[in-house]
């Protein structure tokens, strides 16, 4: 199987003294979708930021088998679509179709080619038409699914999603599991909803306090029910 | 929540709605301009400028209750400002009034000025009506970007049309949060409160600042903005301009020569 993310012994903490990661250890495989299990605070969303060098690593990840540095950051981001939890916070244009287009435009494609991908992302999150409406008059499952647009659309070779169904309501939560689970890539997604992995989610790694404390097949670790309450993943077990 | 008060109607289709936003942008700064340079008093001149204007509000089939109701919004704030000229203009006096210690009169040179700036104001901000309601904020944003306005300016003016919807959402979140854990006591408390919100607020609007800059970075954002070229001039637009920039300049000369 070929590597797609590679973290070795990654330690980091945040400016103001909060530890967040200490030494974790994991490998993405092309095909794969795997899910970040962790209680909230655990350093998910952390370790996500380090897989397309938003923060920055030392070299501790690799992607293809490439150091993570400064000099190759377009490479890099190119590769690895990160789509964030807030869709307020990734949705910053005017219009959907500008929010789309921002990164193909970014990647240097020409005119032809953006509207071309533009209208495939759309199509492939189920929201076509809806180029020239604005992002703050959408509802927030609609959101979520132009937010999943504007980094498909760079076609990356693997989607990193932070908590894809925070503050959905069930109908929209299925709809957008249904969604991820016909988009043929590999997936690596953050998410405290076990109905979400267990759909979704053949592999799963449970993060802690910024320490990979389980990683393993999904069917074995929900069944775990003390691992689950241990990290906070399950009602707490009096005993 | 839904808000569309920026740029309402901006969607609909008139001759006025498919010209190029910069033909727009260029005619209304423009029509200010004559506005606000023709001399006191050149009635005529002023009426000549409300019919334009009036016409292409027409044209463009914005509804006339809208433009008239959303023109009246400058007006406190022009009337604050315009409101002690009368009283202190030399001239003719149309009338004085003793109030207590002090007497106060009006002249006419100064009503005179007084209309004049209302009548400015109010034809200034119909045109602005007509612009922004026929032109959606991106095709404005993308028409600045092509006159060459810095693209901080741009950007920034992009920014606060996506992001003041969220922060007024946040503000009345926070208003009702705080009005459900009775907000009262004294003077001094409330204006305490008051404050931490404005900080809380900042602090929030400067970490998402932060979170959308990781999303931008994230998509290959290098500083540079980059759009795909997608204005063009067309006839219609320079018939537009041209007819319209002669009626001004008829009126200017109209209000400087004839009158």
């Amino acid at each position: 199987m070929e590597e797609i993310i590679r973290v070795n012994n990654l330690s980091f903490g945040y400016p103001d003294g909060q530890p967040a990661l200490s030494g974790v250890n994991l490998v993405i495989n092309r095909g794969e979708t795997v899910a970040l299990i962790g209680p909230n605070g655990a350093g998910k969303s952390t370790l996500l930021l380090h897989f397309n060098g938003i923060l920055h690593s030392d070299g501790m990840v690799r992607v293809f088998g490439e150091p993570v540095s400064d000099k190759n950051l377009r490479w890099v981001r190119s590769k690895v679509g990160l789509v964030f939890q807030n869709p307020d916070d990734q949705l910053f244009s005017p219009t959907v179709f500008e929010d789309v287009a921002f990164g193909p435009i970014n990647l240097g494609y020409a005119e032809a080619e953006v509207l071309g991908v533009v209208t495939n992302a759309l199509a492939a999150v189920g929201m076509s038409g809806y180029e020239r409406r604005s992002s703050h008059h959408l509802s927030l499952g609609e959101k979520k699914r132009i937010a999943m647009a504007t980094v498909l659309a760079m076609n990356p070779q693997v989607l990193v999603i932070d908590e894809p169904t925070s503050n959905l309501d069930p109908a929209g939560k299925w709809s957008l599991i249904e969604l991820l689970k016909g988009l043929e890539i590999t997936k690596v997604i953050a998410s405290h909803d076990l109905e979400l992995v267990q759909a979704l989610c053949p592999r799963s790694v449970i993060i802690d306090r910024g320490v990979v404390v389980a990683d393993g097949a999904t069917g074995d670790i929900l069944a775990d029910k003390r691992l689950l309450a241990a990290h906070g993943l399950a009602q707490a077990q009096n005993s | 929540m839904k808000h569309s008060f920026l740029d309402q109607y901006s969607d609909r289709d008139s001759l006025i709605h498919r010209l190029d936003p910069r033909t727009k942008l260029l005619t209304s700064l423009l029509f200010i301009l004559a506005v606000v340079l023709t001399p006191p008093g050149r009635w005529p001149v002023f009426a000549l400028y409300f019919i334009l204007v009036a016409a292409l509000l027409i044209l463009s089939r914005v509804p006339l209750l809208y433009v008239l109701k959303r023109s009246l919004v400058i007006m406190p704030f022009v009337v604050l400002i315009a409101v002690f000229i009368p009283f202190f203009r030399e001239g003719e006096v149309a009338g004085s009034y003793n109030i207590w210690l002090w007497q106060l009169s009006v002249t006419y040179n100064g009503l005179q000025v007084f209309w004049n700036i209302l009548a400015k104001a109010w034809l200034s901000i119909l045109s602005l009506i007509l612009l922004t309601s026929t032109t959606r904020f991106s095709q404005l944003l993308k028409g600045m970007e092509k006159l060459r306005l810095p693209g901080v300016m741009t950007m920034i003016l992009s920014f606060m049309y996506r992001y003041i919807f969220v922060l007024i959402d946040e503000v009345m979140r926070m208003k009702q949060a705080r009005d459900s854990r009775n907000f009262g006591g004294r003077r001094l408390w409330q204006l305490r409160t008051i404050g931490n919100m404005i900080g809380t607020l900042f602090i929030r609007s400067y970490e998402r600042g932060e979170r959308v800059y990781a999303a931008m970075m994230a998509r290959g954002f290098n500083g540079h903005t980059r759009t795909l070229e997608n204005l063009s001039f067309r006839l219609s637009d320079a018939l537009f301009a041209l007819s319209l920039g002669f009626i001004l300049i008829l009126a200017t000369t109209l209000s400087l020569w004839y009158l």
